[in-house]
């Protein structure tokens, strides 16, 4: 309802008062023309008007508008009513922040762990790929260089990409400083089909380039756009120790996108593709991480589903992980139980407001009964009766949002359940929250509601009457 | 006796309102006395029917109304037929006519003692 809409609607009720005054005004000037005095007349011309309320409600019903004055009536009764007993609200408010802010702030956290969808293209068929035993099928190992340069020979996957990661000391404008980062392959971009929101991806065979993480970018230059095209100087040691640092100066070639959430990638906030290395493949430990991107032929969960593998004879074996199971299947089983909690909090305080509420309407019994018996329909009390309910659920909705934001941010320090998602009360989750202050206001409004309609509404009236009447009696 | 509302038969203020507006624009006061002068004093209609009738009929689009100056200088809200009311007049004029036709050859017949 726009206030243009309200302008109108008052504009026309002016109006209406204006039309039904001249007629008044003309009708009594004509009978004081036949003689009767100005207040005989006005006298007549009412008692022959009828009901001029009467008249303005069937013109607003004509005009559909009169839901809008008996809505402002039904929120401004609601409103006095909530705060005549400011004990029953504070309660309900308290109750229902509880219930919606706990199930808002753990929606987000499922919006933003399992929802959201993840920056890869086409993320079923990513693969991690870890080394096992014949014997331990579940086992996660890394590999050595050459262990992966087997694997990419074999051809089994439609591409496949690794990386390691390093600890890097970054050499820009003078001052040192230690970031994370990640050795990479360059196919593991082709592989991973990430697209840089800014700049490019490596070109295959590209050596000595680098991409930055979002949040590093942002953090560390700012989001200048014109970090493209730039060189760090860097130098590269693996965080598992062992080898010597490498020094190298790479060119930064683009902008990652954020929320990459691939464990331990996401960790990363440089990318370097480095020079090939010169050590003997041998000698280096087994710190790299594997991933794979099946071809479109279908999902195998072991090498033996491979078609042309040949990493059977190499003395070892593989596990593939879905990339999706590794990065929601631990936390999926607890979020959807914390959820579960949520929801049954909100359940309780459901049913406590309910029973707050009945409470409340068998005091008011009488109150409804009266205004029945003064002419309210039926649907008007249940209408009035939901507009209480609306407001609450609404009030508490709010509120409920701002608990959730301090949740979020509560849940943002500990970071041990989400990793490096990004929590936010985003469209989704407004979404959720106003379904879940409408299905509460729903239930709170509708218990009350068909407990009326169960009972007589005479009858609150009737044996209020009747006490009434003794008490008058006994106290003459 | 003054005839109410309550003794018009369904519709017929409708039809006696648009047949008032056929002869030009005019404000409710207006049609009101116009319908007691014509009917000589039977058709009084109050206030609280004659406007929400208006009303009704601005809504269905059978009258168009507009804000204007009596003949006294004063600011009224004039009716007019539309040409979808007028249409709608002559529809129920007919009919009208028809059905008032009809109750009187019955009330006829029933007076001559044919049965």
């Amino acid at each position: 309802m726009s206030w243009r809409h309200l302008l109108r609607h008052e504009k026309q009720e002016a109006q209406l008062d204006r039309e039904l005054n001249f007629h008044i005004e003309e009708k009594v000037a004509d009978l004081r023309r036949s003689g009767l005095s100005e207040e005989e007349a006005r006298r007549k011309v009412r008692q022959e008007f009828g009901d001029i309320d009467r008249i303005k409600e069937e013109y607003r019903d004509a005009r559909g508008t009169r839901w809008l004055d008996e809505l402002a009536q039904d929120v401004r009764y609601a409103w006095r009513s909530l705060a005549k007993s400011p004990g029953f609200t504070a309660a309900a408010l308290v109750a229902l922040i509880l219930g919606i802010g706990a199930n808002t702030a753990i929606f987000s956290v499922i919006d933003a762990v399992l929802l959201r969808p993840l920056a890869f293209r086409e993320p079923q068929r990513l693969m991690s790929v870890w080394k096992t035993g014949h014997t331990e099928h579940n086992s996660r190992r890394l590999f050595t260089l050459s262990e992966v340069e087997r694997l990419r020979s074999d051809g089994a996957f439609a591409s496949l990409g690794s990386f390691e990661p390093v600890s890097i000391r970054v050499l820009y404008r003078g001052e040192p400083e230690i970031a994370a980062g990640a050795r990479i392959s360059p196919d593991l971009i082709t592989t991973l089909d990430v697209s840089p929101i800014l700049g490019r991806g490596f070109y295959s065979g590209e050596t000595n380039v680098a991409l930055l993480s979002r949040a590093y970018w942002q953090r560390q230059f700012g989001s200048d756009p014109a970090i493209v095209g730039r060189t760090i100087d860097v130098e590269m040691s693996s965080v598992y120790g062992g080898t010597q640092g490498d020094r190298a100066v790479v060119t930064i070639v683009g902008v990652l996108p954020g929320e990459l959430r691939l464990r331990p990638l996401d960790q990363a906030d440089i990318w370097i593709a480095p020079e090939k290395d010169q050590d003997p493949p041998e000698r280096r430990a087994a710190t790299t991480f594997v991933v794979a991107r099946l071809g479109p032929q279908g999902q195998p969960r072991t090498v033996q589903d491979l078609p042309n593998s040949r990493v059977d004879s190499l003395g070892w074996q593989i596990n593939l992980v879905p990339v999706t199971e590794t990065i929601m299947g631990s936390v999926r089983p607890l979020l959807l139980l914390l959820w579960a909690a949520a929801a049954l909090v909100l359940g309780i305080a459901c049913a406590n407001l309910a029973n707050l509420h009945l409470v409340r309407w068998s005091h008011r019994a009488r109150e409804l009964a009266i205004r029945a018996a003064l002419g309210a329909s039926g649907s008007r009390l249940a209408r009035q009766l939901l507009v209480e309910g609306v407001l609450l659920a609404l009030a508490g909705g709010a509120c409920g949002l701002a608990a959730a934001y301090f949740c979020l941010k509560l849940l943002d320090l500990t970071r041990g359940l989400t990793g490096t998602v990004e929590l936010k009360l985003d469209a989704p989750v407004l979404i959720y929250t106003a379904c879940l202050s409408i299905f509460t206001d729903c239930c709170l409004a509708w218990h009350p509601l068909g407990q009326r309609a169960r009972s007589d509404c005479k009858m609150p009236l009737e044996s209020g009457v009747i006490r009434d009447g003794r008490q008058h009696a006994a106290g003459s | 006796m003054a005839l109410l509302k309550s003794d018009l038969p369904q519709g017929t203020l409708d039809l006696l309102i648009l047949k008032t507006l056929a002869l030009g624009p005019m404000h409710g006061y207006a049609i009101a006395q116009r319908l007691q002068q014509i009917s000589r004093d039977v058709v009084q209609v109050p206030g609280g029917s004659l406007y929400p009738a208006l009303h009704r009929l601005e809504k269905r689009k059978l009258v168009a109304a507009e804000w204007g100056n009596t003949g006294t200088g004063r600011e009224a809200k004039f009716y007019r037929l539309t040409r979808k009311g007028r249409a709608e007049m002559q529809a129920s004029a007919a009919s009208w006519q028809r059905l008032s036709e009809a109750v009187a050859l019955i009330m006829r017949q029933a007076d001559g003692g044919v049965l």
